[in-house]
C-alpha cells in the first residue's frame, strides 16, 4: 500500500492518472470510431448492405463530379471568415463597455448574454426565419422607417448574411468568458500604471489585451472550429436555399450520408473536412507563439 | 492527504466504471417495436389505437416509436444498420423498392398464402400495391388520391364555383379571377414528386419506365411546360413569388395567402384543424390536350414487417388487427388513408364526419371507370435524389438564371439518367 | 462663483450627459437584442392564428394563453412535464461529468510534466476538429453493441470522460495561475493530488461553474443526440418534441413557441442564480494575490 502511494505520487504516474479518464474516453469513444470512419470513407455503404471496398472513388467524385461540394466548401468558408472576426469583434467590444462599472450593468450583461443560451435550437430556428421572412418583422420595421422590404431568405446576396447574423447574435458565450478576462487582469496592473499615468486606453493595449490573449486565442480557436462545422442553422432555416448559397459542408454532408445513405462517401467528406480543419488550427496554433502571453511560462 | 485524493479519484473511476452496467432488463418474448412518422394528431390516434390493441391482446406488449417525416428515414436506416430494426415498419411509396431490394422487408407472400397474413376483404389490386419485383412486401395502410384542396368560401365569395375535375384552362381562368376578386393566389405544386407527375400521367407516360432504368420520358417539353407556366403564373400575379408567402408552413398558407393547392386526400382533417379553414376536394387540373386522366389511387404508407424481425407473429397480429379490426378504425379514422379492408369501409360509411364524406367523395369519383389510370410501379431508388434535383434546375428557372429552358430540362434529365443508372450499379 | 466651480459644474454636466447617452445606447441596443426573444413570447400569447398576421406588434391583442395549455398536453397522452423531467435529467448528469472530468484532467495537462504529454495534448486538440458527423454511425453501433440505444447513457456517459472544450477551458484558467503557488507547496511536500485538490481546485472554481453551465445549456438544447438514440417518446427530451411539435406541414406555431419559452425557463433560471458566481468568482479568485 505504502509502495502503491508512492508509485502513484511519482509524477508520471500522477500524470497518467490525472488524464487517464481523457484516455480511456478517447480509446472507446474516438478513435474506435475514428477508424471505422476512415476505412468507411474508402468504401461504398449504403448502411442497409455491408460496406464494399472501392479506393479512391470517393474521393474523385469529390473533387471531380460533385459540382455541390466545391460550392458548399466555399459556403462554409465565406461564413467562417466572416462571422468569427465580427463575433470576435464583437463580444471583445462588447465585453469592454461591460467591464466598466457602471449601474445596470448586470441587466445588460444578462440581456446580451441571453441569445446566446438559447442555441441554434428549432425555437431559435424558427423565430430567425419568421423575422427575416418577406412579411418579417424586420421588413416591419424596414417599412415603417420609409425603406423597401428585401426578400432576406430568398435573395442569394443576403440569406447567407442572416444565417451569420443569427450567429453573431449569439455572442454571449464568448463575450462571457472575454468579460471575466478583462476581470481577471490584476488590479494592481492597473492601480501601477495609473501612477504611470496611463489613461484607459493605452492600459487597455498595454495591459488588458496582452493578459486576455489566451482567451481571445481560446476563443479563436473554438469559433473557427464550431464554424466549419456549422450545421443547424442552415438545416433548420434555410436548407441550403437560395441557389445553394447557403448551403454548408456540413449540410452537404448530412445529405450525402444521412438523406441519400451514402455513409462512405460521407465518411470520405468528414475527412476531408477535418484535414482542412487541421490545417487552419495548426496556422492558428503557429501563429500564437507570436501574440499569445502566458503569464505563468512568461516570467 | 494523498490518501484521501486518491479515494476521491478511485470513486470517480468506479462509478464511471459501473455506469456501463446500468442497462435496459432482458426483453419481454413478445414485445414488438412499431414505427412512424407524422404530426401531432396522427401520434395521438395511433398511441390510442395501440394502447387498444395491447387490451385486447395481452399477449403481446407493443412498444412504439414516431418522429416527423424530415427525420424519419434517417432514424431508421441508422437503426436498421445498427441491427436494430422495428418490427413493424411504416415505409412509404418512394422508399419500398429500396428497402425491399436490400432484403431488409420480410416477404409476405408465404404468410398470404398461410392465412397467418388475413386479406380478406382487400381487393387484389389494391394488395398489389405492396408488390415490389412480383412479390408482396408491404401492406397499404390505406389508400389515398392527389386532389386540388381549395376554399370554397374564397370561391363563394368572389362567386366561383369549382367543378370536381377541372381542366388546366379552367383552373387558370379560375384563378385569374380569384386573384381579381380576393387577391389570393394558388399554392400547386411545382416539385418533380406531384407537378411533373401529374402532368406525364396525362399523357399515359410515367416519371420512370417501366423497368426503372431511367426516365419514362425522353422529350423536355414536358417539363418546359410546367416553367413556362410557372414563369406565367408569377407574371399575371396568381401565384406568389419565391418568399413572398406570409406563411412558413404549408397549412397556415390558406389562412392568408392562397385558395388552392396540391395535396393528397388523407391530408385534409391535417389542414383544416391547422388552419382553421374549411377546404373543400377535386380532382387535381387535367391537361387541356391530356390522353388520359392523370389521377390514381395510392397507397397512402405501408405496414412492413422488418426480415431480421424475431416476432414476425406478433407483428402479423398486429398489422392484422390495424387492417381490419374496426376498433382500430373508430379511434384512427382516415388518417391513414381510406381502409383497404371493405367491410370496415361498409362499418365506416354511416357515421362519416363531414370531412370524411368529402374524402371518400373523391376517392368514388376517380375510383369510377374513366376517370382515373392504374398507378405507377413504385418510384426508382434515386427518386428521392431525383426529386432534389429538380428542385435546384427549378431554382435557377425561379430566380431568372435560364435563357434557354428546354436546353435546362434536358440538362436536368440527362444527370436524372445518370443518377438511376448509378444507383442500379450500386446495387 | 470661482472658475474653478465652474469647471467643476460643466464637468460634472459633461459626465451626466455622457451617462445618459451611455444607458440610452445600451438600452436601445438590449432592446435590439432581445427582440427576436420578446417576438416569440409575443407570439406564444397571441391566437394561433394572428401570429402572422400582427407579425411586428409585441403587444399581443386579445391576449390567450391557450397555447400554452395546447401546447403542455404534449403529444400521444404525454405531456411535457414528460419531456422537461428528462431534459433535466440528462443535463444535470451531463454537466457534472463534464466539470467534474475537465477539473482532473485539465489539471493534469497544465501542471504536471509526464512522458508523452504533448502527444496526449495534440490528440485532444484533434478531438476538438473532429466534426460530429463523422462519430455519428461508428458511434451509433459502439452503443448499441453496449445495450445503451434507448437509454439516456450515451448522452451522459461519455461526459465522464473528459470533452476536449472543457478541458482546454479550465486548462486555460489553469496556466494563468502562477506557478510559484504551487512549487511552494511542492517544497513543503504536497503531493500532486493535494496540489489538485487544495490548492488548484479552490482557483478553478469559476472556471468549472462556467464548464457547468455552459455545458448545461449545451446538454439542454442538444437534439441530435435525442434524435439518434432515444426511441420511445416517454424518453423524448424537450428539445427533440420541440422538433416534433414544429413538423414540416401541420405545425401548430402557437404551441411550439409556448412550448419554446417555456423551454428557456431552466437554463434562464440557472443563468441568473450562476451568474454572479460566474463573473465576480473569477475576479476575486486567489490569483489576484
Amino acid at each position: 500500500m505504502r509502495r502503491l502511494k508512492h508509485f502513484l505520487c511519482r509524477e508520471k504516474v500522477a500524470g497518467y492518472v490525472f488524464i487517464m479518464p481523457f484516455i480511456i474516453g478517447l480509446f472507446v469513444f474516438t478513435v474506435m470510431p475514428f477508424f471505422t470512419s476512415l476505412y468507411l470513407a474508402f468504401t461504398s455503404y449504403n448502411i442497409l448492405t455491408p460496406p464494399k471496398w472501392v479506393g479512391l472513388e470517393n474521393f474523385r467524385t469529390m473533387f471531380f463530379k460533385d459540382k455541390l461540394f466545391w460550392q458548399s466548401f466555399w459556403v462554409t468558408f465565406k461564413f467562417a471568415f466572416i462571422q468569427v472576426p465580427i463575433k470576435l469583434l464583437f463580444s471583445l467590444a462588447v465585453a469592454i463597455v461591460l467591464s466598466k462599472k457602471t449601474k445596470a450593468i448586470s441587466f445588460y450583461r444578462a440581456a446580451f448574454y441571453i441569445p446566446s443560451l438559447m442555441g441554434a435550437s428549432v425555437a431559435i430556428a424558427l423565430t430567425w426565419q419568421q423575422l427575416f421572412s418577406y412579411h418579417g418583422a424586420i421588413n416591419g420595421i424596414l417599412t415603417a422607417l420609409g425603406i423597401a422590404p428585401v426578400k432576406w431568405l430568398n435573395n442569394p446576396s443576403t440569406a447567407l448574411g442572416v444565417l451569420i447574423a443569427l450567429g453573431v447574435w449569439q455572442f454571449g458565450s464568448s463575450m462571457l468568458i472575454f468579460l471575466a478576462a478583462i476581470k481577471n487582469v490584476p488590479s494592481s496592473y492597473h492601480e501601477a500604471a495609473i501612477v504611470d499615468g496611463a489613461g484607459p486606453v493605452r492600459r487597455f493595449f498595454t495591459i488588458v489585451l496582452p493578459m486576455i490573449t489566451p482567451i481571445i486565442f481560446f476563443n479563436l480557436v473554438n469559433q473557427t472550429i464550431g464554424a466549419f462545422q456549422a450545421f443547424n442553422s442552415s438545416y433548420l432555416i434555410t436548407q441550403g436555399k437560395p441557389l445553394n448559397t447557403t448551403l454548408y459542408y456540413g449540410v452537404h454532408l448530412y445529405n450525402r450520408a444521412f438523406v441519400y445513405s451514402e455513409m462512405g462517401y460521407g465518411s470520405a467528406m468528414a475527412w476531408f473536412m477535418l484535414l482542412v480543419i487541421a490545417i487552419f488550427t495548426a496556422f492558428i496554433f503557429r501563429s500564437s507563439s507570436a501574440w499569445v502571453y502566458y503569464e505563468s511560462e512568461g516570467n | 492527504m494523498c490518501k484521501k485524493i486518491l479515494v476521491f479519484l478511485m470513486a470517480f473511476v468506479l462509478v464511471s466504471g459501473m455506469v456501463p452496467l446500468v442497462q435496459a432488463g432482458a426483453e419481454e418474448p413478445t414485445t414488438i417495436r412499431v414505427v412512424w412518422w407524422g404530426g401531432q394528431s396522427r401520434h395521438d390516434v395511433t398511441v390510442q389505437a395501440i394502447n387498444r390493441f395491447m387490451e385486447e391482446h395481452p399477449d403481446i406488449k407493443v412498444e412504439y416509436e414516431f418522429s416527423d417525416f424530415s427525420s424519419y428515414y434517417s432514424k431508421l436506416a441508422t437503426q436498421v444498420a445498427g441491427g436494430l430494426a422495428p418490427d413493424v415498419i411504416t415505409i412509404g411509396y418512394t422508399m419500398i423498392v429500396q428497402y425491399a431490394t436490400n432484403g431488409i422487408l420480410e416477404n409476405l407472400k408465404p404468410y398470404v398464402e398461410s392465412g397467418a397474413l388475413d386479406t380478406t376483404n382487400i381487393s387484389e389490386a389494391t394488395l398489389a400495391g405492396g408488390n415490389v419485383n412480383g412479390t408482396l412486401y408491404a401492406v397499404p395502410c390505406g389508400t389515398n388520391v392527389p386532389v386540388l384542396m381549395y376554399r370554397n368560401d374564397i370561391l363563394e365569395q368572389a362567386g366561383l364555383t369549382m367543378p370536381i375535375a377541372p381542366t388546366e384552362s379552367e383552373y387558370a381562368e379560375l384563378q385569374r379571377k380569384v386573384l381579381a376578386a380576393t387577391g389570393r393566389t394558388n399554392g400547386s405544386s411545382t416539385d418533380w414528386e406531384n407537378g411533373m407527375r401529374t402532368i406525364v400521367r396525362s399523357y399515359g407516360l410515367n416519371l420512370y419506365n417501366d423497368d426503372g432504368t431511367g426516365l419514362g420520358f425522353d422529350d423536355p417539353s414536358y417539363i418546359v411546360y410546367m416553367w413556362e407556366r410557372y414563369l406565367r403564373e408569377i407574371e399575371e400575379g396568381v401565384k406568389l413569388g419565391v418568399g413572398e408567402g406570409t406563411a412558413t408552413s404549408a397549412f397556415d398558407s390558406y389562412v392568408n395567402d392562397v385558395w388552392a393547392g396540391s395535396h393528397f386526400s388523407n391530408e385534409i382533417s391535417g389542414y383544416q384543424s391547422g388552419s382553421n379553414c374549411e377546404l373543400s376536394l377535386s380532382v387535381l387540373p387535367a391537361m387541356d390536350d391530356g390522353t388520359v386522366p392523370s389521377s390514381y389511387t395510392k397507397p397512402t404508407m405501408y405496414w412492413a414487417i422488418s426480415s431480421d424481425s424475431k416476432k414476425k407473429e406478433a407483428a402479423l397480429t398486429f398489422i392484422n388487427w390495424v387492417t381490419h379490426d374496426t376498433d382500430c378504425y373508430d379511434i384512427v379514422g382516415l388518417d391513414r388513408g381510406v381502409p383497404i379492408a371493405s367491410d370496415v369501409r361498409d362499418y365506416l360509411l354511416p357515421d362519416l364526419s363531414d370531412t370524411d364524406k368529402k374524402v371518400f367523395a373523391i376517392m368514388n369519383y376517380v375510383a369510377e371507370e374513366g376517370h382515373s389510370t392504374p398507378i405507377m410501379k413504385p418510384d426508382v431508388a434515386a427518386h428521392g435524389e431525383i426529386n432534389t434535383l429538380f428542385g435546384s434546375y427549378f431554382e435557377e428557372v425561379q430566380y431568372g438564371l435560364v435563357t434557354d429552358l428546354t436546353a435546362h430540362a434536358q440538362a436536368f434529365m440527362d444527370e436524372a439518367n445518370a443518377l438511376i443508372q448509378k444507383s442500379i450499379t450500386a446495387e | 462663483m470661482s472658475i474653478a466651480t465652474k469647471r467643476l459644474h460643466s464637468i460634472r454636466r459633461t459626465r451626466r450627459r455622457n451617462t445618459v447617452i451611455y444607458h440610452f445606447l445600451m438600452s436601445a441596443f438590449c432592446f435590439a437584442m432581445l427582440y427576436p426573444l420578446l417576438w416569440m413570447l409575443a407570439s406564444s400569447l397571441k391566437p394561433n392564428t394572428d401570429i402572422f398576421v400582427s407579425v411586428s406588434s409585441l403587444i399581443p391583442h386579445p391576449l390567450t394563453f391557450e397555447n400554452y395549455i395546447n401546447g403542455w398536453k404534449g403529444f400521444a397522452g404525454i405531456s411535457f412535464g414528460v419531456f422537461f423531467r428528462n431534459s433535466l435529467v440528462i443535463a444535470l448528469l451531463h454537466s457534472f461529468g463534464c466539470t467534474l472530468s475537465a477539473s482532473i484532467v485539465a489539471f493534469g495537462f497544465a501542471r504536471i510534466r509526464f512522458p508523452g504529454r504533448n502527444v496526449w495534448f495534440v490528440s485532444m486538440i484533434l478531438t476538438m476538429m473532429l466534426p460530429g458527423q463523422v462519430m455519428m454511425i461508428p458511434r451509433f453501433i459502439l452503443f448499441h453493441k453496449l445495450g445503451w440505444v434507448g437509454t439516456f447513457l450515451p448522452m451522459t456517459v461519455p461526459a465522464f470522460f473528459g470533452g476536449a472544450f472543457n478541458i482546454f477551458l479550465v486548462m486555460q484558467f489553469i496556466r494563468g495561475i502562477p506557478r510559484y503557488m504551487d512549487e511552494a507547496a511542492r517544497i513543503d511536500g504536497c503531493s500532486w493530488y493535494g496540489i489538485y485538490f487544495y490548492i488548484i481546485l479552490p482557483l478553478i472554481v469559476p472556471a468549472l461553474v462556467t464548464v457547468m453551465v455552459l455545458s448545461f445549456i449545451g446538454s439542454w438544447g442538444d437534439f441530435m443526440g435525442s434524435l439518434l438514440y432515444l426511441n420511445t417518446p416517454q424518453k423524448y427530451t424537450v428539445a427533440y418534441a420541440l422538433k416534433l411539435f414544429s413538423d414540416s406541414s401541420f405545425t401548430d406555431f402557437g404551441a411550439t413557441f409556448a412550448m419554446s419559452v417555456l423551454s428557456m425557463i431552466p437554463i434562464l433560471i440557472i443563468f441568473f442564480v450562476f451568474q454572479r458566481n460566474l463573473i465576480e468568482g473569477i475576479s476575486l479568485s486567489g490569483v489576484k494575490g
